[in-house]
């Protein structure tokens, strides 16, 4: 098994070792498959790390934490919604109506968060800022514990989740949730950045916020978009991961750790880059163990080893670009 | 003539360097006023100040009848508190600064460039024709629209960044160094649409210059600094004319 030689997964369906096969077409697109949707998630979170570096040129460590209140929330009001009413329309339609509040919700909380531990130390040091959000990170994820107990908690399907059979590949339905909405997000997110005057002011103002200030654009309403953005990013996330794994309080904290590892493969405030960080991050992580051999005991150890390659080799990313620090 | 910006002996410190004493000037609506003075002589803080991006330890400046910024520790009118309008404000009000070294957004195209520039107007009719007006003004920008601003030459990007400034349709264009690091022609050239912007669309322009010649050339009214003070202050042909300034600034 271990013979598989390192990126050319693909080129081992010919190849065999003492004549048997190592992965099959079928295996491979199931790993495919499954690692796209951890990627799909991993990039939707990461995107917030990225937006918010990208202006404020600072990590938000409390991302993570963001994220899990977004699946908290979105867990609570889709169980009230849903009621005790059996699988059906309207229980896809309530996981849509939890959805879009918990994003609401979180956008409220993030640009709260902005408000009160970083906007007042912008002018401090820049270590100042950071201790902040980590300060922020244990308070929300300790109230949580508090308030929701430290047991986690089963997000109920909105669907009936029997694995579809693609030929020999194994999709569950909510698979295809977690990609379509990953994807209907990035797109999203992409088109208003690109394209409305919000978004561009956005942009203008990560480039050079100065300059933006002369434009007349208000960079203290755009920092609050952008943590708004992130942080309703974040619940989807939030509720996506919710969906295939489970809800607890420091849920947030390892996939908060990945995503940025992600947003930092990709070049840290690069959006497109953050995107294909977060991608590059669930395929490897899923092909690291099924088909590199890397004991699933140490999957989580993959982001970070990549994290490591990433800042010994190109420590501006994939996409970033060497910054010159102005004088 | 109407005042439309006045400077009231303002000050402004950097820690314990006096970046500016006292500095006192007005520029009347329909003009164009140049301040000339060596490098490091405080010219770019003045506009920096203007646009809010200096707190003054002192003075205040008014434009158009209103008070955009007054420091903390005078004392006018019995008022205690000091104020200033943030930058965006001041842009809102009609003042658009053309920054030193352009300041493009190098990641935009130009179209997006001059979009920023027209932040603040809601009409996009009114944004088209505008900027279909900016290519006809400065046609290279039509043709180079949809590329990335870093991909434009530097005399390009001064353009650029003037006809970014003139998207949000100002009444005052406050220029800082146009034409620092182009070759002569492109500076000519630069100058020549300058004195149409004032000419034709009315925008009355005050400009920053090391290029003493060249400024007073272009100018009705000059003020000269030294050392964050103005020392200097006539009309720019009698400047031209003037001993001193022959002497210290334009060589002769």
């Amino acid at each position: 098994m271990l013979f598989t030689p390192v990126f050319s997964c693909y080129r081992t369906v010919q190849f065999s070792y003492e004549g048997e096969s190592i992965v099959g077409i079928a295996e491979f697109f199931q790993h495919l498959m499954n690692g796209l949707t951890l990627g799909g998630i991993y990039a939707l979170i990461a995107l917030g790390y990225t937006m918010v570096y990208g202006i404020l040129k600072f990590i938000n460590f409390a991302h993570g934490d963001v994220l899990m209140v977004g699946a908290y929330v979105g867990l609570f009001l889709f169980d009230l919604f849903r009621g005790s009413s059996p699988l059906g329309l309207w229980t896809i339609i309530a996981f849509f109506i939890a959805m879009i509040i918990s994003m609401a919700f979180s956008a409220l909380l993030g640009m709260f968060i902005e408000r009160v531990a970083y906007k007042p130390l912008r002018k401090a040091t820049r270590l100042a800022p950071l201790l902040s959000a980590i300060g922020v990170s244990f308070i929300l994820s300790n109230s949580a514990a508090w308030m929701f107990g430290t047991h986690s908690r089963k997000f109920n399907y909105p669907f009936d989740n029997t694995p579809l059979h693609l030929g020999d590949v194994v999709i569950t339905p909510h698979q295809v949730l977690i990609l379509v909405v990953s994807l209907a997000m990035m797109i999203i997110l992409k088109l208003f950045i690109d394209r409305t005057r919000m978004g561009k002011a956005m942009r203008a103002t990560s480039l050079d916020q100065g300059t933006a200030m002369l434009m007349g654009i208000n960079v203290n309403r755009i920092i609050s978009l952008t943590f708004a953005i992130g942080s309703a990013l974040a619940a989807v996330g939030g509720i996506l991961i919710a969906l295939d794994f489970k809800v607890y309080a420091t849920m947030g904290t390892m996939t908060g750790l990945k995503a940025f590892v992600a947003a930092v493969v990709g070049g840290i405030g690069n959006i497109s880059g953050a995107m294909f960080g977060g991608i590059l991050l669930g395929l490897l992580e899923t092909f690291g163990v099924a088909i590199f051999g890397i004991p699933t005991g140490l999957k989580d150890t993959i982001a970070f080893g990549v994290l490591i390659i990433i800042l010994l080799v190109k420590p501006e990313g994939l996409f970033g670009k060497v910054e010159k620090e102005k004088v | 003539m109407k005042e439309l910006l006045t400077i009231d002996d303002i000050s402004v410190s950097y820690g314990n360097i006096k970046a500016l004493q006292h500095v006192s000037m007005h520029v009347n609506e329909g003009d164009i006023v140049c301040l000339i003075g060596a490098n490091g002589s405080g010219k770019s803080t003045l506009l920096k100040a203007i646009v809010g991006q200096e707190p003054l330890v002192g003075g205040s400046i008014t434009f158009d009848g209103e008070e955009i910024c007054r420091a903390k520790a005078a004392v006018i009118k019995g008022e205690k508190r000091g104020r200033h309008l943030t930058t965006d404000l001041i842009a809102a009000k009609g003042i658009a600064l053309v920054p030193e070294g352009r300041r493009v957004f190098a990641d935009m195209t130009v179209e997006e460039n001059l979009d920023m520039g027209a932040f603040l107007v809601r009409d996009d009719a009114l944004i088209a024709e505008r900027k279909e007006a900016m290519y006809d003004f400065f046609p290279i920008l039509g043709a180079r629209r949809r590329q990335k601003t870093r991909s434009l030459s530097g005399g390009e990007q001064q353009m650029m960044a003037i006809a970014r400034a003139l998207m949000s349709g100002p009444r005052l264009i406050l220029l800082d160094e146009p034409g620092l690091g182009l070759a002569p022609l492109v500076i000519a050239d630069i100058f020549e649409k300058i004195d149409m912007i004032n000419k034709q669309d009315k925008v009355t322009v005050f400009l920053v210059e090391q290029n003493a010649r060249m400024a007073l050339k272009a100018s009705t009214e000059g003020y000269v600094m030294e050392n964050g003070r103005i020392v200097l202050h006539d009309a720019s042909s009698a400047l031209l004319e003037n001993e001193q300034v022959r002497a210290a600034y334009l060589g002769e």
